[in-house]
């Protein structure tokens, strides 16, 4: 564990306005509206901004260096907390049939796992937009015999428990089994919805037509108790992970994050989002254990030095920004490539050694999500421009082709995206497991 | 060398349905949106077919021409295409390679794209002019961002399996490989891959549709579309009205690339607040019949002088333009001001137009004799969604492409038949395609509009069904589906996302019943009722109602008719609408009670509740043998059996919700009529 690293609970004591791209002004009818989380930008500008101003601020003469030192701390994660259990972005390779309304459901709900198919029946096929020529396998619900073939996922939760996550990227035969016992699952916050409207200055009274609709997420949750007892209110809390830069912040910058923020236990108080809407910001070392992969976990990659099909799967915890869109840049086509011949896109992820090689077999994604923001640096204000992210809990399916399996152990929670600010920004957290 | 030829199930599925129908402020981008997303299908379907392909879904009839030339509605068009396109292709000397046929399915779904942005482009650039109109003559689109955003907005996801012929030429395992396509399709959208931006610009706004990418506007759009002048390479020139009534940018608006080419269409779609006032107008239009005339007159008058308010409405409807060919925010009190809000010059606050000021004022008190004798209309409308029901069983059960496509053809003629059923009603369809159907229905015709619709389905479809059993001759049933009907009652001042928003959830909730009361799975309809101010209320019920409201009494009336019998008493006057309430109120004292005990008591209360109201329903006569007899006899008998069927404070508290959607379904307008109408009769 990176011994520069800090561990941060966020408590948001108000709705948090994480806004979308939608211009919001003041005109007639104008509305707000929020995404269904904080991106990873957000909350990393609020902390770096947090992290300014107890250094002093950002109007001395040192402004840019310190925006420098700023802008090389990763701040990495935004993860729900409830109860003291931490949640991750469930993944779209969990497949949910709601069995609700049957009335000879012998449960509520199947669970299955979607893989890759093993390999394509003579003469079927499917069309690759973006693949260059790659051949890539098409991700499908397992079938149990008997069982109608089309299944096709209902909605679900938003969230997964971080117990439920070890299950599901180490012993992915017993999904179905695990998931039916209990509900390992977490909705995302409720929206916030708020009126405004414009108070005439002289008169006091609103302005005829001047109606303004704001939404915002709202970290409070109902909890049901398991067995029908009790009800009562959570708050959700953010865990995320905060870490130093390895650069010296320069002679007049002699400040580090942990010098900065106050001891444990001592909470900052500062706005995360938009309209200053505010948060609490707690260190918890208790947070650590999360970022570092689970034994369970580690042991099922290297048992896969054993074996002779070596498949892995990469499960983004945060949204990924990649240079080729879809597609990490660090996985390219063979450059010495038969004519002909099957090709598949083949790399090494980022800090991983380069003897591991990994071939992408298959992927299951959403589509693209828009990532924007507004530019609050001297010179630079404004609106940001638009990039394409792939969505939080996407799946790469890979096979290890040269290399040990365990050293992905390492990448838990590491980002993959492909430029460095990207990474420090917390886009792309990574992680790892078999199917 | 000679290509072997092979023959292949071929799936293309086009998309993004996120661009084209989720990203809509207005009707108008959602009505636009389906339907460039249906004619993109279309075309795609047309390609492969004069490529040689054999299609099966969708059916295209014949004398269907693709319009490739422009880009304009059509108000005749009476086809949807739902965005999954089946058929049979062949490889071999002339198409080598299957995957040629994805590069046909895609370069015909560019082409059409383009055409849409290319008529777009036209009336939004310097001189833009389309039809002698001239659209501007200063542009107002900014072309970098514009040629950037040209690409990869159609999304096309193509999946293949190989179909072979038996012996007695027909194709073999039709059934078994249609489900394999199906399969990899899915998993083929699985992975929505997708290429990163590639212009980066700083400091430009994002599109007010859905913020996804950069607006396409030029910083001043707004303003030239208003009038004021611009100076362009040093001369003055001005946008022009045509333009601002073709786009209807907002103040603080901004489009994307694909948000302008659909604001860019030549709309043949009318507001909600058109859809809304239909009930109004209708009974204006029959009890007022002079004072509505004298409102016409001045209308058409005044659209003659070319006033902009009064430009006339453009709907696929004709019955919609002909009843009220204004935009009906003119009938609305509360619009005044917003309409005046438009023409006012906000630094002098006189009319920038003194004939659009001079219009106005003479228009508006031509309504005060009708509101006099009316009221005023009623802002809320209803937007009906409507699914088909366990069709992806249905095709399972298909067992070759002649059987699948003669349920193409049956889905084809629903689409069509939906279309019309929807106008006939003054409806107004935003897409009929397939076995969905999106509309805007008048609140009072809302009841008869989805229960035809539910009826017309399962009738088109029995047909086939029921010869392609005969024919295989081996006693093999199959079950004709049914049709769920969401609708949601909402203001027609509501954003248009949250309206469509609300009918999908109204759909999803007549297909699944959240609670054991509202009966089992699909073959639903359900109403929801979304006030302006209040909370949400609603309930759901099947069709055939053996296991509806009042499954423990075997005279059952089904919801359905419940909420048809109690809309006809409200109209005439036999109930009043404070029951509602006090109902709603006793229910709320019986929860919790042991239902089997306190059922008489409910009973008896309720009884008690229709006495105390003197609801005309349970009035009674003395007959000339001194006998007491219902004045309302088959009314009141039916109101009986609706009570029989109240067992518990939850079955009063659904009914109760029944009677408040009845209330909504019937406006104050309506009702007056027959109040008066009974008060005189009650007089005499």
């Amino acid at each position: 564990m990176n011994s520069r690293a800090l561990f941060i609970r966020t408590s948001p004591r108000d709705p948090v306005v994480s806004r979308d791209g939608r211009p919001f002004g003041s005109f007639p009818g104008a509305r707000m509206k929020s995404l269904q989380w904080v991106l990873p930008s957000a909350l990393a500008g609020s902390f770096r901004t947090m992290l300014g101003k107890l250094a002093g601020g950002f109007r001395g003469e040192n402004t840019s260096e310190l925006i420098q030192f700023l802008r090389d701390c990763s701040i990495q994660g935004g993860f729900p907390v409830v109860d003291n259990c931490l949640y991750l972005p469930t993944p779209r390779d969990l497949l949910k049939i709601d069995r609700s309304s049957d009335v000879n459901k012998s449960e509520n709900s199947i669970y299955r796992l979607q893989r890759p198919i093993k390999e394509w029946r003579s003469g079927e096929g499917m069309d690759l937009s973006f693949a260059g020529g790659a051949t890539l396998l098409p991700v499908l619900p397992e079938v149990h015999e008997g069982e109608k073939e089309d299944y096709k996922s209902d909605p679900l939760p938003d969230f997964m428990s971080f117990e439920a996550m070890i299950q599901h990227l180490s012993e992915p035969e017993n999904v179905g089994v695990f998931f039916n016992k209990i509900n390992h699952f977490l909705k995302g916050p409720q929206e916030d919805r708020r009126f405004h409207v414009k108070i005439k200055g002289e008169q006091g009274a609103a302005e005829d037509g001047m109606l303004f609709s704001s939404s915002a997420l709202d970290f409070g949750i109902l909890q049901e108790k398991e067995n029908g007892i009790g009800r009562e209110w959570e708050s959700m809390q953010l865990a995320l992970r905060v870490v130093e830069s390895e650069k010296s912040a320069g002679d007049q910058v002699e400040k580090n994050i942990r010098s900065l923020f106050p001891e444990s236990g001592n909470e900052v108080i500062h706005p995360l989002g938009g309209e200053r809407r505010i948060a609490g910001w707690k260190e918890d070392g208790g947070l650590s254990k999360h970022w570092k992969c689970p034994d369970k976990i580690r042991e099922s990659l290297q048992a896969l030095k054993n074996t002779e099909e070596k498949c892995i799967r990469m499960i983004l915890a945060s949204p990924a920004l990649f240079d080729d869109g879809w597609k990490p840049g660090w996985l390219q086509l063979p450059k010495d490539k038969i004519k002909n011949s099957t090709i598949y896109y083949e790399g090494s992820p980022p800090g991983a050694p380069d003897s591991l090689q990994l071939r992408l077999i298959g992927a299951i994604m959403d589509r693209w999500k828009p990532v924007s923001g507004w530019s609050l640096e001297e010179g630079k204000t404004g609106a940001k421009p638009v990039r394409r992210m792939v969505p939080a809990g996407s799946v790469y399916f890979f096979q290890v082709i040269k290399g040990n399996p365990g050293d992905l152990a390492n990448l838990w929670l590491e980002s993959v995206s492909d430029q460095a600010q990207d990474q420090r920004d917390g886009f792309g957290l990574s992680l790892w497991g078999i199917y | 060398m000679k290509a072997n030829p092979q023959s292949f199930l071929f799936a293309v599925h086009v998309g993004p349905v996120q661009d084209f129908i989720v990203a809509a402020r207005r009707t108008k981008d959602l009505w636009a949106g389906s339907r460039m997303l249906s004619q993109i299908s279309l075309s795609v379907a047309h390609a492969l077919k004069n490529e040689g392909a054999e299609l099966i879904f969708p059916c295209l009839p014949e004398g269907l021409e693709e319009r490739h030339s422009n880009a304009e509605a059509d108000s005749n068009e009476t086809i949807g295409v739902a965005n999954v396109i089946i058929s049979i292709v062949s490889t071999g000397q002339e198409i080598p390679e299957i995957n040629t046929w994805a590069q046909v399915a895609r370069s015909a779904a560019d082409n059409r794209w383009r055409e849409f942005v290319a008529y777009a482009e036209k009336i939004a650039s310097v001189n833009g002019v389309r039809d002698k109109i001239q659209f501007s003559n200063l542009s107002i689109i900014r072309e970098d961002l514009w040629k950037q955003q040209l690409d990869g907005v159609v999304e096309l996801y193509c999946a293949w399996v190989p179909l072979e012929k038996n012996a007695s030429l027909d194709w073999q395992d039709y059934a078994k490989q249609r489900t394999r396509l199906m399969q990899i399709l899915n998993g083929r959208k699985n992975l929505k891959d997708f290429l990163p931006n590639s212009i980066n610009v700083d400091g430009i706004p994002k599109s007010s549709l859905d913020g996804a990418r950069e607006s396409v506007l030029l910083k001043d759009a707004y303003k030239i579309l208003q009038g004021e002048s611009q100076i362009d390479n040093g001369s003055e020139k001005r946008g022009t009205g045509a333009l601002r009534s073709l786009l209807k940018l907002a103040q603080g608006e901004q489009l994307d690339l694909v948000g302008f080419v659909k604001r860019a269409q030549d709309m043949k779609f009318v507001s909600v607040s058109q859809v809304a006032a239909i009930p109004w107008m209708l009974v204006a239009q029959e009890r007022c019949k002079e004072e509505w005339a004298l409102l016409m007159e001045k209308g058409k008058r005044l659209q003659g002088k070319g006033i902009e308010m009064f430009a006339p409405i453009r709907s696929s409807n004709g019955k919609i333009e002909a009843l009220f060919p204004f935009d009906a925010e003119l009938l609305y009190k509360n619009r005044h001001s917003v309409i005046d809000s438009r023409y006012l010059d906000p630094k002098t606050n006189s009319y920038s137009d003194r004939s659009s000021e001079e219009a106005l004022h003479e228009f508006i008190p031509l309504l005060v004799p009708l509101k006099h004798e009316i009221g005023e209309p009623s802002p809320y409308l209803a937007i009906l969604q409507a699914d088909g029901d366990r069709m992806g069983k249905l095709l399972q059960q298909m067992e070759s492409p002649d059987e699948h496509r003669r349920i193409s053809e049956a889905l084809a003629q629903f689409s069509q038949d939906a279309r019309k059923l929807l106008q006939k009603q003054y409806g107004e369809c935003i897409y009929a395609g397939g076995d969905d159907v999106l509309g805007l229905v008048p609140l009072t015709k809302v009841l008869e509009v989805s229960s035809k619709l539910h009826d017309l389905f399962s009738q088109i479809l029995k047909t086939p069904i029921e010869e392609i059993a005969k024919k295989r001759n081996n006693n093999t049933e199959i079950e004709t589906p049914t049709l769920s009907v969401g609708i949601a009652i909402a203001h027609s001042l509501t954003p248009l996302e949250e309206l469509r928003q609300y009918a999908r959830e109204a759909e999803k909730k007549a297909k699944n019943p959240t609670m054991p009361s509202e009966g089992d799975e699909r073959n639903g309809f359900s109403i929801v009722m979304h006030p302006r101010s209040g909370s949400i209320y609603g309930f759901r019920a099947r069709w055939s109602d053996s296991d509806s409201i009042a499954n423990h009494s075997e005279e059952i009336v089904s919801a359905f008719d419940q909420l048809s019998h109690i809309c006809e008493w409200f109209r005439r006057a036999l109930l009043s609408r404070g029951i509602a309430y006090d109902f709603q109120e006793l229910a709320r004292l019986h929860k919790g009670w042991d239902a089997k005990n306190s059922k008489d008591a409910l009973r008896n209360e309720m009884e008690l509740i229709l006495k105390r109201k003197k609801v005309p329903i349970i009035d009674s006569l003395i007959d000339e043998q001194g006998q007491r007899q219902q004045k309302y006899p088959s009314e009141y008998g039916i109101l009986q059996r609706i009570l029989n069927g109240i067992h518990s404070a939850q079955d009063l508290e659904r009914f109760a919700v029944l009677l408040r959607i009845a209330m909504e379904l019937v406006p104050s307008f309506e009702r007056e009529r027959f109040e008066k109408n009974r008060k005189s009769e009650v007089a005499s």
